[in-house]
């Protein structure tokens, strides 16, 4: 990272804010941060943030009507931050723009992790017709894909969510948004094809399909694309 | 009551007298209408009604007196103890008879009726007093069993809880008062992590046992690869199971199942984590799903010590932790395990298996799905 990055950190526990504070200064992030709903959108409007910590528990709005709020105008990664068992905050929550989500407690690595990824992806212009990942090469204009240089056959579906899923790669994609993408709304309830499909391709593209390194579960979320 | 009214001898012999001279009163003026014998009657009548509630003595005292005053005031002639006919001389007698009999009878009639009474409420007097007895040492018992059962919890999680925390601030602390060598700064940091964990895993326990309690547990099914469950329970424990040659077993065609996946990791998670501190290093640890008959079957094998026969059927209860068992643990993990599996309609059961070690069954209805999808 040549520049340092502003971060905004929206969470009301004043620990939480120190400790994220000494973590993702070393980590070169520049860190702004808010207390409540009202200064987090005021700080955000005001200094140049590259991406922003948003805890769902916050004292003066909902969580979920602040991230709203914030995809009125603001473009750039949005990460939850939210405690465990919250599995329908989340959902909705990566269905109303987040990027991702962390539950906590969390691990300061993943935090810094998730963060350079969701910065990746915000500044990728997402328009090179070739995907990489690994051994892994998804040619998104001719439909091919190699595995270690071998192609592999993959049907028009297992094709699309495979490269919807290597474009967010490092993102959490919800089974709405996929099958939304992939099925189309009539399907919103089907994840039973998601299931059925991700099987397969893990077959096909998965060194060891059992343990997936590539097409990575996140329990009763989504799917995530693993670098 | 009545009987504390009349207690004193004195109000009682006063109540007959008064109650002889109201009644010859009445009587004076009926025998205008009536014949002296019917008086002797209403005399005789009020008599008996005196030895329903009166002393053996009153009793006595108006049955003389109304056969005095009959003879005297009614008997012909008229004022005057004299009688002139041999058959009111009979009838008399026979009156004062019949009153004094009546008044023995009545009273002793009386006096059973009260020892009986008495008896029968010193009977449950002595009942109630055994009732109470008997209750109280009942309670007595409750109240020492679930004074055991409180001590037995709070002492698990008060320890539980204190470990991790005493790790945390003495590791914190002696990073902060003194300058340490690398490694053994690094130990220490890894020490407060590996309490944080801990504390975090008895406060999802503990939290997962008070949703059970309060009934909040519904599970909401849908479509999940075991794999993934699998996965995601080896991913969160790798550390533990690192020490051990952990075998999973699934077929290859296992189709999805229709199950609650944060439930059922949690349910696996348990299991897993109980074998991984009991199982010695380097041994194997199973894991295999299998789908029939409508069923989603789990099975967890380890090369444990196994459970003591007898404390087998213990085990899934809150709390509850076999003898001897090494210390950690609050006796919470497999009676979650069994709630949360439970909520799904299923059933868990546990054996020892005849080479050694435990296996635990888990069989849950769930919906599965065949039907090959294309594009």
């Amino acid at each position: 990272m040549n520049q340092a990055e502003n971060v905004l950190i929206i969470d009301d526990e004043v620990q939480i804010r120190r400790l994220l504070e000494i973590t993702l200064t070393a980590n070169g992030f520049n860190t702004f941060f808010a207390a409540s709903g009202k200064e987090g959108l005021v700080s955000a409007a005001t200094h140049n943030i590259s991406i922003i910590l948003l805890d769902l528990g916050l004292p003066d709005i909902d969580g979920l009507d602040l991230l709203s709020k914030f995809r009125e105008w603001y473009t750039k990664p949005i990460i939850i931050l939210t405690v465990r068992d919250a599995e329908e905050d989340i959902i909705k929550a990566l269905d109303s723009g987040a990027n991702d989500y962390l539950t906590k407690p969390f691990r300061s690595g993943e935090l810094v992790a998730r963060m350079r990824a969701a910065l990746r992806l915000s500044k990728e212009k997402g328009d090179n017709p070739v995907l990489e990942s690994g051994s892994l090469t998804i040619d998104t204009v001719s439909h091919i894909v190699r595995k270690n240089g071998v192609i592999i056959k993959l049907t028009t579906t297992e094709f699309s969510l495979l490269a919807l899923l290597a474009r967010n790669k490092g993102r959490v994609l919800t089974h709405q948004q996929i099958l939304k993408e992939i099925w189309g709304f009539g399907y919103l309830e089907q994840t039973q094809y998601l299931r059925v499909f991700i099987a397969q391709l893990r077959k096909k593209i998965e060194d060891d399909p059992s343990i997936p390194t590539l097409l990575i579960t996140e329990s009763g979320i989504g799917y995530r694309f693993g670098a | 009551m009545k009987r504390n009214i009349f207690k004193s001898g004195i109000s009682q012999y006063a109540l007959a007298v008064a109650a002889v001279a109201a009644t010859s009163a009445i009587c004076y003026v009926l025998a205008r209408y009536l014949g002296y014998q019917s008086i002797s009657l209403i005399l005789l009548f009020m008599v008996s009604i005196l030895a329903t509630f009166l002393g053996i003595g009153p009793v006595l005292l108006a049955a003389s007196l109304s056969a005095f005053i009959w003879d005297v005031f009614f008997i012909p002639p008229r004022y005057t103890i004299h009688i002139e006919r041999t058959e009111d001389i009979l009838m008399l007698g026979m009156f004062f008879i019949i009153a004094l009999i009546n008044g023995v009878l009545t009273t002793r009639i009386r006096k059973q009726e009260r020892l009986a009474r008495d008896r029968e409420e010193r009977t449950n007097a002595l009942y109630q007093l055994n009732r109470n007895l008997s209750a109280a040492a009942n309670k007595a018992q409750f109240l020492e069993e679930s004074d055991k059962l409180y001590k037995t919890l709070f002492n698990s999680i008060s320890h539980e809880l204190r470990i991790p925390v005493a790790t945390i601030m003495g590791a914190s602390d002696s990073l902060l008062s003194s300058v340490h060598p690398e490694a053994i700064r690094v130990e220490l940091l890894t020490e407060i992590l590996k309490a944080s964990e801990r504390l975090n895993r008895l406060i999802e326990n503990l939290l997962n046992m008070s949703r059970l309690e309060g009934g909040r547990i519904k599970p909401r099914p849908d479509w999940h690869d075991v794999h993934d469950l699998v996965n995601e329970v080896c991913e969160n424990l790798k550390e533990e199971l690192s020490r051990f040659r952990v075998q999973v077993n699934i077929p290859e065609d296992m189709p999805p199942v229709k199950i609650d996946f944060g439930l059922m990791e949690q349910v696996l998670y348990n299991l897993v984590h109980n074998a991984s501190q009991y199982a010695p290093p380097s041994t194997e640890i199973g894991i295999s799903a299998f789908y029939s008959d409508g069923l989603l079957n789990l099975q967890i094998t380890d090369r444990g010590p196994g459970f003591p026969e007898n404390e087998i059927s213990l085990i899934f209860n809150k709390f509850y932790r076999v003898g001897g068992s090494k210390p950690g643990g609050t006796g919470l993990g497999l009676s979650i395990a069994k709630g949360f599996v439970e909520a799904h309609k299923g059933m868990i059961t546990v054996e020892n298996r005849s080479d050694g070690g435990a296996m635990f069954r888990i069989s849950i209805p769930a919906e599965t799905f065949r039907e090959d999808i294309n594009q």
